[in-house]
């Protein structure tokens, strides 16, 4: 009980060897970032053929109009959401992360790594979000859940709330790969003194994530307003949205790496 | 690909030839087997059919679970070989109650989120009756029969901590009748389970011994023992409590597990799904109770009363009943049938990481001696990577549990406590939000713990860091500004305490330690810097980043002679004030004389004297010899002052000589630990202390040393 599955550092190939020397000779969390997606590359694009991340992506853009029209836990039923009549921003989030899990179940296959993160991202970013007009640290309560969702239906709103989804999308596959190899590199002569120094340059990745995702923040909101408005909000226009989402991304984080 | 599994001799005109072909007991497949300890009434006879038929489908989860390999740990192919498809088709007597769509969602959600896989099932029409599925053995310790009736409460009894926590508030507290479920892994495993049941059986109160079953699972075939995760197995450990839960005629079970490994939320961004754990984790828990529920046609419960506790809030349980003698005995380590009787615990798994750190919290160190440990986990290098970073992470992740404050940031950080949430609302009747704050204390409470043991320890085990006893690839050397930052929060006070009214001429050893850990982060030391920390000095150059080495005479001699740059230390004198017999403000060169000037005669003879006294204290008695070693060091005192003092010998005395000697080598050692930590510093002295008939310190140039903590 409570062990967990660990591997060695980062496999020996021509690609992962130049992130290794990277982290291990002071390179910076941007060439660090730019370099482990190009080692990842097949992997970090194949999000927009993932039907798991599309579901997720799919589902965060129908909890607005969810919140904004008549009853919202039945709405949020209605999407594969188990909540109660009057759900708080812990349990939206809480159905989201299960609504995706019972989908990838009813696939009958195996969900990828990628879309297990796109799941646990979603989740962060609901959370967030609907915390978000919450009186205080644990004054929940449900109608400020609802508000809060409802207001992201505009395009500034959704373009904010996308962003983080995507930031922390990337920031959690960057870390699922370089997690495996930022702790070999601790210790008196390495690269990070301590383990301080460590969790260190793993936030400044983290960072360097949140502000490349500033580019989906510009697209997003106006590409929502105009599929709501056309009323095409479907998983294969998701999917399209995704693609160009990574791609923007990628290019941003590459140019971040200059 | 999918898994293909064909149990107990069923046929699948879909399944490819290749299909893995699994049943209990004896048949043309892979062959399991159960078997149970400590019961001799026939077990499996008298379940209903539905029960055994869960034990049955359990077994198999966990048979093809061990018969495919789910590759290489360190494979980057987006979780493809982590993750697996099996398709069962599995005989049963009632293939309608198992085929309905809830029941067989359930068992598919249940064990899905179990282990990190996809499952679909199809139950088709038994032909006969499957026979028994478990064996009984004979009785052990004496035991003869089982009297079902009695008992109060089912428990899953592993032998680690947390299970005997929970044994001992049932029993030993709670003077409640109990019966513990076991698996036995290995022999060695049954055998501490066996005797800590003894060891409870003799401090129970009268009527309140409990009684012990092992479940013992055999894997006859090496093919299903290809993967050793094995993520499935509390499933049958479920199946198997609930029969003889059901037998003792209770609908309850209980698993004790601390929340903060139950839940296991992941120490790594490598790790996601159950590459963590989830044994016991809550949704496991509600899936459990509601097969069982299913299967048995009543309610039933399966909960976790730790789920809001600690480890160390474990450990103090136990302590806090009488019992802290049993901790040694228990065992959570993952490495048992590797274990020795000097070394039971490997010292490096995660449940021996998390053992260590709660017993140092709670006091309990005694009572989990170092050498118990194959490895040190606070002084051994880490040198495997899995060993990195299991313990990096463990202490990193608590480092993030202790800084989240409000529900908002926890559940916005760890997106994986979501699919715990709405489990830990069904199972405790309270609101999610609620369980959130439960689930955020209960974090908070490790991160300190953890922090707080890691300051503890750094504070005390500092030293070693500089003699080589705390390897430099250590936890401690890792961690070590982070430990001594909460060190500084735990003992020394918050940064911005006023200060003391009257400060100590001597810090603290706290504070001493938060002076230390300031110049240690320093990424460039802004002043030239020597100085004793305490329990090891603190070297650096401007500029450089600060080094602790270790503390010794020759260190003290070096820091007096930085002090005083370009003055001439006769030895004796740089001794005595070393060892703080004169002021270090004292005339440098000279000590205190004996007498006048001596001619080289008397000097002649003094030293005859001086050899003849040495023959006295080699061939006297001890008293005849004490006099004259007192004697002869008088003598060699004056001889010596007189050299000192430009007296008429300018032949040096041997214990002049001896002194010079053990001085230089002091210093020597003392620059040659230096160049090791930081080569600077040990080159820069090495240029500068001149070590002729007196010592000095002669740099070029002016430096400005800092000299205190």
């Amino acid at each position: 009980m409570g062990h967990n599955r660990l591997g060695g550092g980062l496999p020996r190939t021509k690609r992962w060897i130049e992130v290794i020397n990277l982290v291990g000779q002071g390179g910076s969390p941007e060439q660090v970032a730019d370099a482990t997606l190009d080692a990842t590359e097949g992997q970090f694009f194949a999000a927009a053929d993932d039907p798991v991340v599309v579901r997720t992506v799919w589902l965060l853009t129908q909890l607005p109009d969810a919140a904004r029209v008549g009853d919202f836990a039945a709405n949020l039923r209605a999407l594969g959401m188990d909540v109660a009549d009057s759900p708080s921003s812990t349990e939206l989030a809480s159905a989201l992360g299960r609504a995706v899990d019972t989908f990838a179940t009813s696939l009958g296959q195996p969900r990828s790594d990628l879309a297990e993160m796109a799941r646990l991202s979603a989740m962060e970013t609901v959370a967030a979000a609907a915390f978000e007009r919450s009186p205080g640290l644990f004054g929940l309560n449900p109608d400020a859940a609802r508000t809060a969702v409802a207001q992201i239906y505009t395009e500034q709103k959704f373009g904010v709330f996308a962003r983080d989804f995507f930031a922390r999308l990337t920031e959690r596959t960057l870390v699922h790969y370089v997690s495996r190899e930022l702790p070999l590199h601790v210790g008196s002569g390495e690269r990070f003194e301590t383990a301080t120094e460590q969790r260190a340059f793993q936030d400044a990745v983290a960072t360097h994530a949140r502000q490349a995702s500033k580019i989906v923040e510009t697209f997003a909101g106006g590409w929502y307003s105009k599929a709501r408005f056309q009323r095409d909000l479907t998983p294969e226009r998701t999917a399209r949205f995704i693609g160009y989402s990574m791609k923007k991304l990628r290019a941003e984080l590459r140019l971040g790496a200059k | 690909m999918t898994r293909w599994v064909l149990c107990a001799g069923a046929t699948h005109a879909d399944a490819p030839a290749n299909a893995l072909r699994i049943g209990l007991g004896d048949g043309d497949w892979r062959k399991m087997s159960i078997k149970l300890e400590g019961m001799e009434q026939g077990f499996t006879g008298k379940l209903p059919p539905r029960l055994r038929e869960f034990i049955c489908i359990s077994s198999f989860i966990l048979g093809a679970d061990g018969a495919t390999f789910r590759g290489d740990p360190g494979k980057l192919d987006n979780g493809a070989t982590w993750r697996r498809d099996f398709r069962f088709v599995i005989p049963v007597a009632e293939p309608d109650f198992w085929n309905a769509p809830d029941v067989r969602r359930l068992l598919e959600a249940t064990a899905g989120f179990l282990s990190d896989d996809s499952y679909r099932f199809e139950f088709v029409a038994a032909k006969g009756d499957a026979g028994r599925v478990i064996d009984s053995l004979p009785p052990t310790n004496g035991r003869t029969f089982i009297p079902f009736d009695q008992f109060e409460e089912v428990l899953l009894f592993s032998g680690g901590m947390d299970s005997l926590g929970g044994a001992i508030d049932h029993a030993l507290v709670q003077k409640r009748k109990v019966l513990l479920v076991s698996h036995g892994s290995s022999s060695k495993m049954a055998s501490i389970q066996r005797e800590l049941v003894t060891e409870l059986q003799r401090l129970a109160p009268v009527g309140a011994a409990p009684c012990h079953v092992i479940l013992d699972v055999q894997k006859h075939d090496e093919l299903l023992r290809k993967e050793d995760s094995q993520r499935s197995r509390s499933l049958l450990f479920a199946a198997i409590a609930g029969a003889v839960a059901w037998f003792a005629g209770k609908r309850r079970v209980k698993f004790h597990e601390n929340g903060v490994i139950a839940l296991n939320l992941p120490i790594a961004g490598e790790i996601l799904g159950a590459r963590a754990t989830r044994t016991v984790h809550p949704r496991v828990l509600v899936g459990f109770q509601a097969l069982l529920g299913a299967v048995i046609g009543e309610p039933f419960v399966a909960e976790n009363p730790y789920q809001l506790l600690t480890r160390q809030q474990v450990a103090e349980r136990i302590r806090d009943a009488g019992a802290r003698q049993l901790l040694r005995h228990s065992r959570s380590c993952a490495h048992v049938r590797w274990a020795t009787t000097q070394h039971p615990f490997c010292g490096i798994c995660s449940q021996c990481v998390d053992r260590r750190f709660a017993m140092h919290a709670a006091g309990l160190a005694d009572e989990d001696p170092e050498e118990m440990y194959d490895f040190d986990l606070f002084a051994d290098a880490l040198v495997r990577p899995e060993q990195v970073k299991l313990a990096l992470g463990y202490v990193n992740v608590a480092e993030t549990f202790r800084r989240i404050v409000s529900p908002r940031e926890f559940q916005s950080t760890f997106g994986e406590i979501g699919d715990a949430l709405p489990a830990l609302a069904e199972l405790h009747g309270r609101s999610q939000d609620a369980m959130l704050e439960e689930v955020v204390h209960l974090h908070r409470r490790q991160g300190e713990m953890v922090m707080g043991v890691m300051g503890r320890l750094t504070a005390a085990r500092i030293s070693g860091l500089a003699t080589g006893s705390v390897h430099p690839r250590s936890l401690l050397a890792r961690v070590l500004s982070t430990g001594l930052q909460a060190s500084e929060r735990r003992f020394g006070g918050p940064p911005d305490a006023p200060p003391a009214t009257s400060p100590s001429p001597t810090p603290p050893p706290d504070a001493e330690a938060a002076a230390v850990t300031a110049v240690l982060e320093e990424k460039a030391l802004a002043r030239d810097t020597f100085f004793d920390g305490g329990a090891a000095w603190v070297v650096g150059l401007k500029g450089t980043k600060a080094r602790l080495v270790e503390s010794s005479d020759g260190m003290r001699y070096l820091a007096l002679l930085l002090a005083h740059p370009r003055q001439a230390f006769g030895v004796l004198a740089l001794e005595a004030i070393a060892r703080g017999d004169q002021p270090s403000d004292a005339p440098p060169a000279s000590v205190p004389g004996i007498g006048a000037t001596l001619d080289p005669q008397a000097i002649r003879e003094l030293r005859e004297k001086v050899e003849e006294l040495r023959q006295d204290e080699a061939l006297g008695d001890p008293d005849e010899a004490e006099r004259a070693r007192i004697e002869r060091e008088r003598i060699e005192d004056q001889l010596a002052a007189d050299l000192k003092l430009g007296g008429g010998g300018r032949e040096e005395p041997p214990e002049l000589r001896r002194a010079r000697d053990r001085l230089r080598k002091a210093v020597d050692k003392a620059i040659a630990n230096i160049k090791k930590r930081h080569p600077g510093v040990g080159r820069h002295l090495a240029n500068t202390i001149k070590k002729g008939t007196d010592l000095s310190y002669e740099p070029e140039g002016t430096m400005t040393w800092r000299l205190s903590a």
